[in-house]
């Protein structure tokens, strides 16, 4: 792809197994005037954006203030949700608007869902060349 | 045929084949490993069909990229 950045699977721990590689990308996450660097996991049968709980305690968002969701599903379902704004920042690509379902829970990964992530970029996976690049829409 | 009998058919393999073959037999491994850990949970990560959320949470986006437009 055209004006795209490549980003290598990681291995998400000491085992080789094909299955530990995951196609994680490091993402920078602001909200007023505090910032996080993280790596999300994108995942394209995620209808949503999920922000663990602590990362959004650390960018300084207050749980009441922000609106509630709908129930969620998978890992998170027993837990509420809230809907939360964050600017996002990937490689040197212009900074936009990420919307995130904030989840009480902390047992789970930063994840880049269909609402918004594949809405704002592309994304070409290589899985067998162990791969993925991603551009702005 | 044990693997003493099938190693000369393998160095006989060009080096293209040769990789294929790791591969097919990592993914063998791995299919085995996962078979022995049938009692094991795994974690569901994707928040899938959950459109109600991403309706939700689109709406949340037009509200916030509206208030960048008129600052």
């Amino acid at each position: 792809m055209q004006n795209s950045k490549r980003f290598n699977y990681q291995k998400i721990d000491s085992d080789l197994r094909p299955s530990n590689f995951l196609p994680i990308l490091p993402i920078s996450l602001s909200r007023n005037d505090k910032s996080i660097e993280a790596n999300g996991l994108l995942d394209t049968g995620s209808t949503v954006n999920l922000l663990p709980y602590s990362l959004g305690i650390e960018l300084g968002a207050i749980w009441k203030d922000q609106m509630i969701l709908p129930k969620l599903s998978g890992n998170v379902a027993n837990y509420e949700a809230r809907g939360i704004a964050l600017q996002a920042k990937i490689s040197d690509f212009k900074t936009i608007n990420l919307v995130f379902a904030w989840t009480q829970s902390d047992d789970v990964r930063l994840i880049l869902g269909q609402v918004n992530f594949f809405v704002e970029f592309d994304v070409c996976f290589f899985r067998s060349q162990g791969f993925f690049e991603i551009k702005p829409k | 045929m044990t693997l003493t009998e099938m190693l000369p058919n393998l160095k006989q393999l060009n080096h293209r084949e040769k990789l294929k073959a790791v591969q097919f037999l990592v993914n063998e491994i791995a299919i085995e490993e996962s078979l022995l850990d049938n009692n094991k949970d795994y974690p569901i990560y994707s928040v899938y069909d959950s459109f109600e959320a991403g309706d939700a949470l689109m709406k949340l986006l037009e509200q916030e990229n509206a208030k960048l437009e008129t600052v």
